[in-house]
């Protein structure tokens, strides 16, 4: 009540305080007037009389001065000296202060680090004009889930759509670039012509926009848009740079425009595009209806919502079905989402489960300071009492212990911001393989900002309590220690509560991290159907122009192998391609010939003989593709084991089977196992083998090799290149990199939120070992007492091991059930194991179970070795 | 201030106004006349100390000043006690007495 009505006092005088001193000088004049009124009735002149009374006013200045101190002054100051006692303290008790500060600093600098990657990450809006008119087009077949869009449907949705404005198709993949001879592999991104535009990347800093009619001929580019950066690096800033001459992939561009500086390629992570694009160039779009596999960009009509577009493009895509029902056998379902929702969605859960880990370890770290201020509050009960009974409010003493606790979270922040920026660098080592915007992530205001909200909030969490309870007692006036026993006994069972607490708040994280991983570990484990130990692949890119029939290029695969197989250390080589977890694999629609039509999805491999051998794909019947169905250009494919079940029940070696792509059926010829084809997690996908003439696409050599890549790799692509020009080899990387870095992302949560786990343990266990220990060393007497009159020290020891298990059980089964209403959370990042894994949750009751043991022995033993004559006499 | 009992009690002031104001509400020099002439020239308020004195009261709300405005044109500001101040007036003459009281037993013990 009474400080509320301060409050309102408080909150007056500053609305007050603008026109304050307006009227202070009303006030002091009224005062003159009356002053000289008063010296005139005495008798004397007017002009006397009123010197008289300013001579009684001693200045005005120095008056005003004076109240302006009360008004401004007196919060001011009484924070000033509640900060200055506060610091005072602090000083004269450094290992306590040190040990507060750093526990903190763990508990913020985490949270400040993850917080400063959600924020950049997932907040920030896109680096877009007007970013939330951006959204993905999605395309859904019943067949299969995620299918981007084909070329046709930009096409369709462009032609028919009034809600989206523009609509664009994009496609990341690097490319080679040549100028004057010197060749870098560069990133770059096949675009559709309005999606410069529709990002809003137009007007460029020179030249002009890519344009399909110009720029491309019948799938063949003619010109490209650089970046600023390649600008400068490559061309110096030339401003003559367009209309200039370079070789992309072996073909002959020019330069039409330079992009502005900085611009970034923000996209979903399906589209595995870099986001630092140094090379753009156009692709075409035609009404046709095939590879599916790409995202589809768009921008919304102004003052169009997402609900409205979706609306319209619900029926569109019903109108589709109904004039294309062979393109659209499943069916077709176009989903609208906005862009920044699309590039954060694979990565928000793994976010959201670090963000919900570090409040773990921040509240834990909490709990252990509130332990320890309860411990050291002990101590300075005396010191309490005695301010109390000098006339210090109830009011000031708990505002003079929250200061103390601001000042230590302040300085914990602060460490923990220094902790932040290592961990944020630490982020390129622990390299999540598509965390979008990652380099926007810094320690900036907003980090700060919320960094030291963070510590204000912390500071009155873990010292309000305690601050609450030692004040409390001191309303009597404790100044003898007979009072204290009521006090111990209050803070023994907050002690109590805070080692529950703790103990339930540590199991959560460690659950989240023991089935990360598991999961990590079954993904390892998986079976993918092929075998990447001791597999090189390089990709290699044909001049079309030197090889420009099927037969030169089938010839040059036999001569590249038949080098590669001379090499020493190798075993075998062999051409196909695209290779397994490559980042844009289209699909393709297949069917049983006598069928006509039907609704299957798979992917397509295009490959030389010894491609399944070297690769390690079994083959489970019928025969390899050979040397002569390339020379004869026979239409024979090798299928997936599950393919051929789903077709045929397994019976399919001569069988005929239609793809999308070719009139002429394909003639089966062999089964081969089952792999994962995207990812380790795709189990899913069916696979066609077919020759390389067949399918023809940008290749990539496969070698299977005892000899270490730094020896093979050059080796590799000595012997092609030294065929002839026109074949540069590129991007040599062992197989089982590829694979690693397809679960890189799970590797990373899994690295991070162990890490958490590991901070929350140990706080958890120091804290545990702190509090009983200090717990026990308050009963010394006790023990004492109770082996004086002939207590056994096994019954002391069960005394003590009591407590602490009592307290751990419990704390462990709150744990437990926080962690079963947590962890459901975490099921979209599990792989091969569910949130209620019965083998992580016994791990982790098992680890916290001896770390307890470990925490509670020390004391347990001291207790135990009591000298109770000594103990009596401590006191 | 010369006068060696007015230094002698710090804290006096607020008192001393609050109790000239439990009266009737009064401006600055009225608050400072009244206080002189009560205490029969024993306490002389300058306006460097009561004008502080006021203005902390306020703040602290057991005091409320309001303006009015004068035939003369100019402004003036009556201060009057509050409920609160009233309350914590009592509380204070209270602790006063028990001041006084302790003071006395010692000051007129005998021994």
């Amino acid at each position: 009540m009474s400080i509320l009505r301060r409050l309102l006092a408080r909150v007056r005088a500053l609305r007050r305080h603008a026109r304050a001193d307006g009227d202070l000088d009303d006030e002091l004049r009224a005062f003159v007037e009356a002053r000289a009124a008063a010296h005139q009735r005495q008798g004397l002149a007017p002009g006397a009389a009123r010197r008289a009374a300013l001579l009684e006013l001693e200045g005005v200045e120095q008056v005003k001065e004076r109240v302006r101190d009360v008004r401004v002054g007196s919060a001011l100051v009484e924070a000033v000296r509640d900060v200055r006692f506060g610091a005072r303290a602090l000083w004269r008790s450094p290992g306590y202060a040190l040990v507060v500060i750093m526990t903190l600093a763990l508990g913020i600098g985490v949270n400040a680090a993850i917080f400063s990657v959600v924020h950049a990450v997932l907040w920030r809006s896109l680096p877009y004009p007007d970013a939330a008119r951006i959204v993905v087009v999605e395309a859904d077949t019943r067949a299969l889930p995620s299918a981007y869009s084909s070329s046709g449907a930009v096409f369709d949705v462009r032609a028919q759509s009034r809600l989206i404005t523009s609509i664009a198709q994009v496609e990341g993949r690097d490319a080679s670039l040549e100028i004057d001879g010197v060749m870098e592999r560069v990133a770059g991104a096949k675009v559709t012509d309005d999606l410069l535009p529709l990002l809003g990347a137009t007007p460029l800093t020179l030249g002009r926009t890519l344009v399909t009619a110009e720029d491309a001929d019948d799938f063949v580019i003619k010109g490209v848009v650089i970046s600023h950066e390649l600008w400068q690096r490559r061309f110096q800033g030339d401003p003559r740079v367009i209309g200039r001459r370079l070789m992309v992939n072996n073909y002959d561009v020019q330069v039409v425009g330079v992009m502005r500086p900085d611009f970034r390629l923000v996209l979903p992570a399906a589209n595995h595009a870099e986001e630092r694009i140094d090379l753009w160039w156009p692709r075409e779009l035609a009404p046709r209806l095939l590879y599916r596999g790409l995202t589809l960009v768009g921008r919304l009509a102004r003052g169009t919502s997402v609900t409205e577009a979706q609306a319209e493009l619900t029926g569109l895509a019903s109108s589709f079905v109904a004039s294309h029902p062979s393109a659209y056998p499943g069916g077709l379902r176009l989903t609208v989402r906005p862009l920044g929702e699309v590039v954060t969605r694979d990565v928000k859960p793994a976010l959201m489960a670090l963000s919900a880990a570090v409040g773990f370890v921040l509240l834990i770290a909490c709990v252990n300071v509130a332990n320890l201020l309860l411990a050291r509050a002990k101590t300075r009960e005396r010191e309490l009492a005695v301010r109390r009974a000098l006339g210090a409010t109830r009011l000031r003493l708990i505002r003079q212990l929250l200061a103390e606790n601001l000042i230590l979270a302040i300085l914990g922040g602060a460490c923990g911001l220094l902790l932040a920026r290592l961990g944020v660098g630490a982020l390129d080592w622990l390299r999540p393989v598509h965390l979008p915007r990652q380099s926007e992530i810094v320690i900036d205001g907003a980090v700060m900002l919320w960094t030291t909200g963070l510590a204000v909030v912390s500071s009155v969490l873990f010292g309000l309590l305690p601050a609450l309870a030692f004040t409390r007692d001191a309303d009597g006036q404790p100044l003898h220690s007979s009072r204290a026993g009521s006090l111990q006994l209050r803070s023994r069972r907050l002690h109590r509560g805070l080692i529950v607490s703790e103990v339930a708040l540590s199991i959560v994280p460690l659950v989240a991290a023991g089935l990360m991983l598991r999961t990590f570990i079954n993904l390892l484990e998986a079976p993918i159907g092929f075998d990447p130990a001791q597999v090189v692949t390089a990709r290699i890119s044909l001049n079309l122009e030197e090889f420009s029939t099927v037969d030169r290029r089938s010839a040059f695969y036999r001569d590249a192998i038949a080098r590669l197989r001379e090499l020493a250390g190798v075993e075998a080589a062999s051409v196909g391609g695209p290779p397994p977890f490559a980042p844009v694999q289209s699909t393709l629609r297949f069917w049983r010939s006598e069928a006509g039509e039907g609704t299957s999805f798979g992917m397509h491999r295009s490959v030389i003989p010894a491609y399944l051998r070297v690769m390690g794909i079994p083959l489970r019947a019928g025969r390899d593709i050979s040397d002569d169905d390339i020379i004869h250009r026979r239409r024979v494919a090798v299928v997936d084991e599950r393919l051929a079940a789903q077709l045929w029940q397994g019976d399919a070696i001569g069988k005929r089977l239609s793809v999308e792509y070719s009139k002429q059926p394909l003639e089966i010829v062999g089964v081969a196992g089952h792999i994962r084809a995207r990812d380790i997690r795709d189990s899913g996908t069916l696979m066609i083998y077919v020759p390389s003439h067949v399918y023809e696409i940008e290749q990539t050599l496969v070698v299977k090799t005892r000899a270490p890549l730094s020896t093979i790799g050059p080796a590799i692509k000595e012997a092609v290149e030294a065929l002839g020009p026109g074949r540069p080899v590129f991007d040599i990387r062992p197989m089982d990199d590829i694979v690693q870095a397809s679960i890189d992302n799970t590797r990373f949560t899994m690295l991070v939120l162990s890490g958490f786990a590991l901070a929350s343990l140990v706080l958890a266990g120091v804290g545990l070992y702190g509090t009983l220990a200090y717990l026990t060393s308050q009963r010394t007497q006790e023990f004492g007492v109770r082996l004086a009159l002939g207590a056994s020290v096994a019954s002391i020891l069960r005394l003590v091991f009591r407590e602490a298990c009592l307290l751990t059980v419990l704390g462990g089964a709150l744990g437990l059930a926080g962690a079963v209403a947590v962890t459901r959370a975490l099921q979209g990042l599990l792989y091969g194991v569910t949130p209620l894994d019965g083998l992580t949750i016994a791990s982790v009751v098992a680890l916290v179970a001896a770390v307890a043991i470990v925490a509670v022995g020390a004391p347990a033993w001291r207790a135990a070795r009591v000298d109770p004559a000594a103990a009596l006499r401590a006191h | 201030m010369a006068d060696p009992v007015a230094s002698l009690v710090k804290g006096t002031l607020d008192l001393l106004v609050l109790r000239t104001l439990e009266l009737q509400p009064l401006h600055g020099a009225a608050i400072a006349e009244r206080i002189f002439q009560t205490t029969r020239g024993t306490f002389q308020i300058k306006a460097g100390s009561l004008f502080p004195a006021l203005h902390r009261l306020e703040q602290d709300g057991w005091i409320d000043g309001d303006w009015e405005t004068l035939p003369t044109g100019h402004r003036i500001k009556s201060y009057r006690l509050t409920r609160a101040g009233r309350r914590h007036l009592s509380a204070e003459k209270a602790a006063w007495q028990r001041v006084v009281t302790a003071m006395s037993l010692v000051l007129e013990s005998s021994s």
